[in-house]
């Protein structure tokens, strides 16, 4: 707790110092002038040297990257690329810091609700006329394009995108004779058939859980990708569609229906952990879990004798009202104070674009965001891939976009653990989220 | 009888501090798959492996691209060097703080104590730009040199010195001793036990630093533990039997150090708690 509490200073004294090391335009208007200069003053045999962070990945990821940097290394003789694999956990406190300190690397990570922040402070270069030029975004979901821009220009490119959905144990739905859900995108369970089947599913005495909605309660960004959605598959929303408030939206009727379903999974019905184990459904300790399409892989190296198809099977994840679940993953950027953006924009576009994007699916079976790797890659039109690739291009939708995203994922965060692990009265809880939010957002315009 | 109870409660004691290193090392020597599979109930595989493996430290010190051996090495070069300057600057500093009078002391003092009250985080950015002005970023320099500064260890140390009668420094100044030669030929040996105790809890704190190593240091071959320890985590989740393998291997140099200075270490902190 006493981690949580300090790693969680730490982020917002950074979130402060970047904001006031920032000089809105002054960075980028630099940059821009000195750029041309750059490239003609420095011989073409120069090699120039890119320094590239990222957290650090599970193995098949790690060793993706650094498949596309070889290539790209070789395609480009007077590039050399410097990767660092940052502690996923603490990345961002190195990078606010570097950024501080005009250090960070060229080439940076960005988990993509978070640009807005990075874009507003002036941390990044504006990518806008390199990617019109050569990034061919018509192979790009618009749901995704609208993830990459801050005010009207493009920031970040991504490489991979991600997606949720209902995994459910099958041996123990067969052992209750509960029928199971379809696998088809389009004919999503209710959370009223999900709370059905858990009631019959939960067994306390065999410490089996009958579902864990949203991964349990846990830091970082998780909460919010998580939760975010159960809000929306209500009815509704976190901000103003002109992000100036959250007042209406977190605190309207059908936010406190969500939440109030939310919180009688655990405190009413308690078909749901308030402590979740360690990989509680490849151990069989709850029936049904909402996760990622990157536990696929993780399930199948750690949990052998766990098989798909014939101990587990996914379905779409649950909906209310609507099916909704939320897309932007790990993308890339280019820092302002990086001497060589067009070098880095190379690197970035090899990686973001159809070949590299394509080995990158390939080799860690991340779901592909443009159209044409989707179509050069067949097992994504197959089940279980075909669930998560439909979800994220018919139900797909990008969290709210503002600068102030940082606060509104922890208010997030802490408002689905007061409801849901301390039982606190719903208006209550949601009345403050509310307040945290606008403060923010309040706190950035000045 | 109150003998007993004594020792049923030490003995209770001891084993509920010592039941997370146990269920380390035996969980570093089980495969990912059992690890939790019997984390919820009580019972006997909760501790003792099902099938006994090695694999993870294979795994971990035979990787190419994080060789965790290097990172034991890097971080005990590290560690070790910091904590002898620490030990030569501090204790100087406190000597003089406890014994020399010079104008001023007790108000630079307070200012050395006043340090103590800001917490590490808020520095952070500020030793951090001052690292990179000097152009330390990225090396061992930028590790050791910040860390040489202890105002713990001249608090800690100025009450042990202060212990030490001033009678006794004022004979060897009539002698003729220089302030250094008394610092070396009787202060230096009266405060063994508590130079020990102050050179473990520095080289502790080193070898578990994260957060400076973790912005300083980006070159992957000059990683310390800690941060390559943390790099087992990723978004994908945690692999938490190399974790417990990296951490078993991690401990070893601790657990030796402690053994050998054990003696002095508890001497040294029942000593500066005594007063007059």
């Amino acid at each position: 707790m006493k981690k949580l509490f300090s790693s969680m200073l730490t982020v917002t004294m950074l979130s402060i110092v970047l904001a006031a090391c920032s000089n809105p335009g002054g960075d980028q208007s630099k940059n821009a002038t000195n750029e041309p200069q750059n490239g003609g003053s420095s011989p073409k045999t120069e090699t120039v040297t890119l320094k590239f962070w990222r957290p650090s990945g599970n193995d098949a990821e790690n060793g993706a990257i650094s498949k596309l940097i070889e290539n790209f290394e070789a395609k480009n003789p007077g590039i050399k690329v410097d990767l660092e694999n940052v502690p996923f956990d603490n990345y961002e406190t190195k990078v606010r810091t570097a950024l501080a300190g005009k250090t960070a690397g060229d080439i940076i990570a960005i988990d993509a609700p978070t640009m807005s922040s990075y874009a507003n402070a002036g941390a990044l270069y504006d990518l806008t006329s390199f990617m019109e030029a050569d990034a061919d975004l018509k192979d790009i979901p618009e749901g995704i394009l609208q993830s990459m821009k801050y005010d009207g220009k493009y920031y970040i490119a991504p490489i991979s995108e991600a997606n949720i959905a209902l995994f459910y144990n099958k041996k123990m739905f067969e052992a209750k004779g509960i029928p199971l859900p379809s696998k088809n995108v389009d004919e999503a369970w209710t959370w009223d058939q999900v709370l059905d089947a858990a009631k019959k599913l939960n067994d306390p005495a065999k410490g089996v859980y009958g579902i864990d909605p949203a991964q349990g309660f846990g830091g970082g960004e998780g909460p919010a990708y998580f939760k975010t959605p159960i809000l929306w598959q209500f009815g509704a929303e976190v901000l103003s569609p002109d992000g100036s408030t959250a007042k209406g939206y977190l605190d309207s009727k059908e936010a406190k229906e969500a939440l109030t379903f939310y919180q009688s999974l655990y405190q009413t019905y308690k078909v749901s952990p308030l402590e979740l184990p360690p990989d509680p459904f490849p151990t069989g300790k709850v029936a049904m879990f909402v996760d990622g399409i990157w536990d696929l892989a993780n399930f199948t190296t750690n949990f052998p004798n766990f098989k798909l198809g014939e101990d587990w099977d996914i379905a779409p994840l649950p909906k209310a009202k609507r099916q909704a679940m939320a897309n932007g993953s790990w993308t890339f950027g280019v820092t302002a104070d990086s001497k060589y953006p067009k070098e880095a924009w190379q690197l970035i576009n090899y990686m973001t674009g159809t070949e590299g994007a394509k080995i990158y699916a390939d080799m860690t079976g991340a779901l592909p965001v443009r159209y044409s790797v989707v179509d050069q890659t067949p097992k994504m039109k197959e089940y279980p891939y075909s669930v998560f690739v439909g979800q994220l291009q018919k139900y797909s939708m990008p969290r709210p976009v503002t600068p102030a995203y940082p606060a509104v994922s922890a208010a997030i965060r802490e408002l689905f653990e007061d409801v849901g692990q301390g039982n606190r009265d719903v208006n209550a809880a949601a009345a403050d989220a509310v307040k945290k939010i606008d403060d923010a957002i309040e706190a950035l315009k000045r | 009888m109150l003998r007993i109870i004594h020792f049923l409660a030490m003995t209770i004691i001891a084993v509920l501090c010592l039941l997370p290193i146990v269920w380390m090392v035996l969980g570093s020597m089980r495969s990912y798959q059992e690890l939790f599979q019997y984390a919820t109930q009580v019972n006997l595989h909760l501790l003792i492996p099902v099938k006994w493996t090695f694999q993870n430290y294979i795994d971990v010190i035979f990787d190419d691209q994080n060789p965790f051996l290097r990172y034991v090495f890097n971080t005990l070069f590290v560690a070790s060097t910091v904590t002898f300057l620490v030990l030569l600057i501090n204790s100087l500093a406190a000597f003089a703080f406890a014994k020399l009078s010079f104008r001023g002391s007790s108000v630079i003092f307070v200012l050395f104590m006043s340090a103590l009250i800001i917490p590490g985080e808020v520095m952070l950015v500020p030793n951090y730009m001052l690292v990179n002005n000097l152009g330390w970023l990225n090396s061992f320099k930028g590790l050791i040199i910040p860390s040489t500064l202890s105002v713990f260890g001249i608090f800690m140390m100025k009450q042990f010195f202060e212990e030490i009668p001033t009678e006794i420094l004022e004979s060897a100044r009539l002698d003729g001793a220089s302030w250094l030669q008394i610092y070396r030929a009787i202060v230096l040996p009266a405060s063994v036990p508590a130079m020990i105790t102050f050179g473990i809890i520095t080289f502790l704190g080193n070898w578990d630093a994260y957060l400076w190593p973790l912005v300083v240091i980006n070159d992957d071959r000059m990683q310390m533990i800690q941060v390559a320890i943390a790099n087992f985590t990723s978004m994908a989740g945690t692999e938490w039997t190399k974790v417990l393998a990296a951490n078993t291997i991690a401990t070893v140099p601790i657990l030796v150090l402690f053994l050998v200075l054990q003696r002095y270490y508890v001497q040294g902190i029942t000593m500066s708690g005594v007063k007059g």
